[in-house]
């Protein structure tokens, strides 16, 4: 399909033969999946010969993209929320699944650092709360602890965990509120120094994941090529079920996600 | 007497052409520059007021240093005690021609010599008009009152009769000669036209592709 | 309800740098204009980066320049205890830089276009090159100045790219109205997404008409006419 040509990026996939299978799986995912969900899609081609394309964005633009009819697969969000209103709005087959739980942890670039109130810290940096899963759980985080009075005026907002990460990284902020999966993988392991946060500080990040059902493409496809149209939808509901299989979690928790009743 | 020495190279899209000029003139006599279009006479008004920076070259006024390559020294336009009135008039099209003579006043000088350029050459119905709104003969005349404001040591015209009818010429001329004679100052005028040379000036130099071929009393 | 905040910070914003690019973007463009220096094209094609550069690539290594960590940004944070990132201050830094070639092109392209005799004529009777500039020069550029501050203007009200960088999207302090419509995109409220993008949109097009409308010389009196 010539719409799939525009969505691509850098995704960690084995080209297998198209041809085969029909067509390649785009799998859109939050901005905190980008390297845990590479890996993912490494293991489930391997095991299952269906090749994929990753679109890696915030959860709320890949939202407002799929609404105006982006031709993804599927959606893994960071959130309950996002995912919801595609399914209310007939974007998603089902309500979405909780594929894991994100863990929210602070990043300070200076380890001597003992106290966010310190003169040493001018920005700290958390993804927008009006739009990012981990912003709106990093905020709830300093409101329940109640820092949020004393340092609300030095946040920053990055508009996604990407860029809470570039500012950090670049030493534009002297902290940061970050996705664990995201620091993981990154060079800002390597820098600085990070610590848990109490989970029963901030609400739960249930990261949740739905099959998208094109339904505006799905007239003009059905007439072009019913059948591919077909391998698609099964090759998606063969991705949705890889995400919940052992090999899967065992690959999400390296990555820092906590599974269903698992606890740190 | 004011000597001046000048060699300079300048490209055109037509070709190269190598000033070389030496003069003496007289301080407060009329100087004819004669001579073709393209012959430079507009380069050497240009070097006298200050516009133009030889290569090599001095300009002396009675022992007053101008410009002397060698000892590089370049007194700039501004500072220099002359003025020049252009062949496209280079009226400041933005103020009306009160205001274009006024912009030739020195900081809180007294706006008489304004009022009497303006009197002198039958100014006064046009003084708040916009150059725009005037004809060549009328650019003309305050192109030249504006240069005259300052009441210059060293006048440069250049070609500042050619847009004059025969009556308006006539009556311009006088006019400068009369000025002249109530208080002296030194004018170079480039011209073509001999006739006007003749009526105008003393001591003509005769200028061909940058340099001064001839040079000598008028008739 | 509407938050005017955004909108209010953006005008600031257009207001502010569009001062700023009269003081130095105008000398900038005038030194071009007049300049025969083996430099020159270097500094017009410096001038000319923010066209054709990606805003995000402006932001990118504005970001990495103004942190504390950066070159000049250490320099400022030590010794002027100024921090540009993330700060209003920083914004219009950016701005500057990003609407610069809207300020110095027009200006330089009509300052070029006037007859080298005005200049002259303006030194010879004795005026500073100050006065030149001011008295003659900028008042028979009226078009190409308006056209360059009404651009200048017009162009940071627009301005995205670099401020999604740099800007940290505070409320505000650098939660300009093109973040605002961002933001509400991303929450999914469309229609406050619409009302400021609609209040942006109305505002740029007419300051761009009206630049149309003065070059046009649509509100010139027809002086020729009356004699």
């Amino acid at each position: 399909m010539i719409f799939l040509a525009g969505f691509l990026l850098p995704g960690g996939c084995v080209p297998q033969k198209a041809a085969e299978q029909g067509e390649k799986l785009t799998i859109a995912a939050a901005a905190n999946m980008q390297f845990a969900i590479e890996e993912i899609v490494k293991s489930f081609t391997q095991e299952s010969g269906i090749p994929c394309e990753l679109v890696i964005s915030s959860s709320g633009k890949l939202t407002a993209q799929i609404s105006e009819g982006a031709p993804y697969d599927v959606f893994l969000s960071a959130d309950m929320r996002y995912p919801e209103t595609l399914f209310n709005s007939g974007h998603a087959i089902a309500s979405p699944r909780v594929y894991a739980r994100g863990q929210l942890v602070l990043w300070l670039a200076d380890s001597t650092v003992t106290s966010l109130d310190s003169p040493d810290i001018s920005h700290i940096a958390i993804a927008n709360p009006g739009t990012a899963p981990y912003g709106v759980a990093a905020e709830a985080y300093l409101r329940r602890t109640g820092l949020y009075a004393r340092l609300a005026k030095k946040l920053v907002y990055g508009e996604s965990i990407s860029q809470v990460n570039h500012f950090m990284h670049s030493g534009a902020a002297d902290a940061g509120f970050t996705a664990l999966s995201a620091l993981l993988a990154s060079d800002l392991s390597q820098q600085g120094s990070w610590s848990w946060l109490d989970t029963a500080a901030y609400p739960p990040i249930r990261q949740g994941v739905v099959i998208l059902n094109n339904k505006d493409l799905r007239q003009a496809s059905r007439a072009v090529a019913p059948a591919q149209h077909e391998a698609r939808q099964q090759a998606a509901q063969q991705f949705y079920e890889f995400l919940f299989s052992a090999k899967c979690k065992a690959i999400l928790e390296e990555y820092g996600f906590l599974i269903d009743n698992q606890v740190h | 007497m004011i000597k001046l020495e000048f060699q300079k190279k300048l490209s055109f899209p037509s070709g190269e052409m190598n000033m070389d000029i030496a003069l003496h003139m007289k301080e407060g006599e009329w100087v004819g520059i004669y001579g073709p279009s393209g012959a430079g006479k507009t380069t050497l008004l240009r070097f006298m007021a200050g516009l133009l920076r030889p290569h090599n070259g001095f300009l002396r006024i009675n022992g007053e240093t101008w410009c002397d390559t060698r000892k590089r020294i370049f007194i700039p336009p501004g500072k220099r005690d002359a003025a020049m009135v252009f062949q496209e008039f280079a009226l400041f099209p933005n103020m009306t021609v009160d205001q274009n003579l006024a912009f030739a006043l020195k900081r809180g000088e007294d706006r008489r010599i304004v009022r009497e350029l303006i009197e002198i050459m039958q100014l006064e119905a046009l003084k708040d008009a916009k150059p725009d709104r005037l004809s060549g003969g009328q650019k003309q005349r305050v192109a030249l009152a504006r240069a005259l404001v300052r009441r210059p040591r060293l006048l440069m015209l250049d070609e500042p009769f050619s847009a004059l009818d025969d009556d308006m010429r006539h009556n311009l001329q006088e006019y400068l000669l009369q000025i002249h004679r109530a208080r002296p100052f030194t004018a170079m005028l480039a011209s073509h036209s001999l006739s006007t040379l003749n009526h105008m000036t003393r001591q003509i130099a005769v200028l061909s592709e940058g340099k001064i071929i001839s040079e000598g009393p008028s008739l | 309800m509407i938050d005017w905040e955004p909108l209010l910070l953006t005008l600031k914003l257009a207001l502010t740098t569009t001062f700023l690019l009269m003081l130095t973007g105008i000398p900038l463009a005038w030194w071009l204009s007049g300049s025969r220096a083996r430099v020159k094209p270097v500094i017009e094609t410096l001038v000319s980066m923010p066209l054709v550069l990606p805003p995000t690539v402006l932001g990118f290594y504005l970001l990495i320049l103004l942190s504390p960590s950066g070159s000049l940004g250490g320099w400022l944070d030590q010794h002027l205890g100024l921090r540009l990132i993330f700060s209003f201050p920083g914004l219009v830094f950016a701005s500057v830089i990003y609407s610069l070639p809207f300020m110095v092109q027009p200006v330089q392209s009509g300052l070029a276009g006037l007859p080298p005799s005005l200049r002259e004529a303006a030194l010879t009777l004795g005026k500073s090159r100050w006065t030149l500039l001011y008295r003659v020069l900028l008042p028979n550029i009226k078009p190409s100045l308006l056209t360059g501050i009404i651009l200048s203007f017009a162009h940071t009200i627009g301005e995205f790219g670099v401020v999604l960088m740099i800007g940290g999207s505070i409320p505000g302090e650098t939660k300009v109205a093109s973040i605002a419509i961002y933001d509400e995109v991303e929450a999914l409220r469309y229609d406050m997404a619409g009302r400021y993008s609609l209040i942006l949109f109305a505002f740029t097009f007419f300051i761009v008409l009206a630049v149309h409308l003065i070059n046009g010389n649509y509100f010139k009196k027809k002086a020729h006419d009356q004699a």
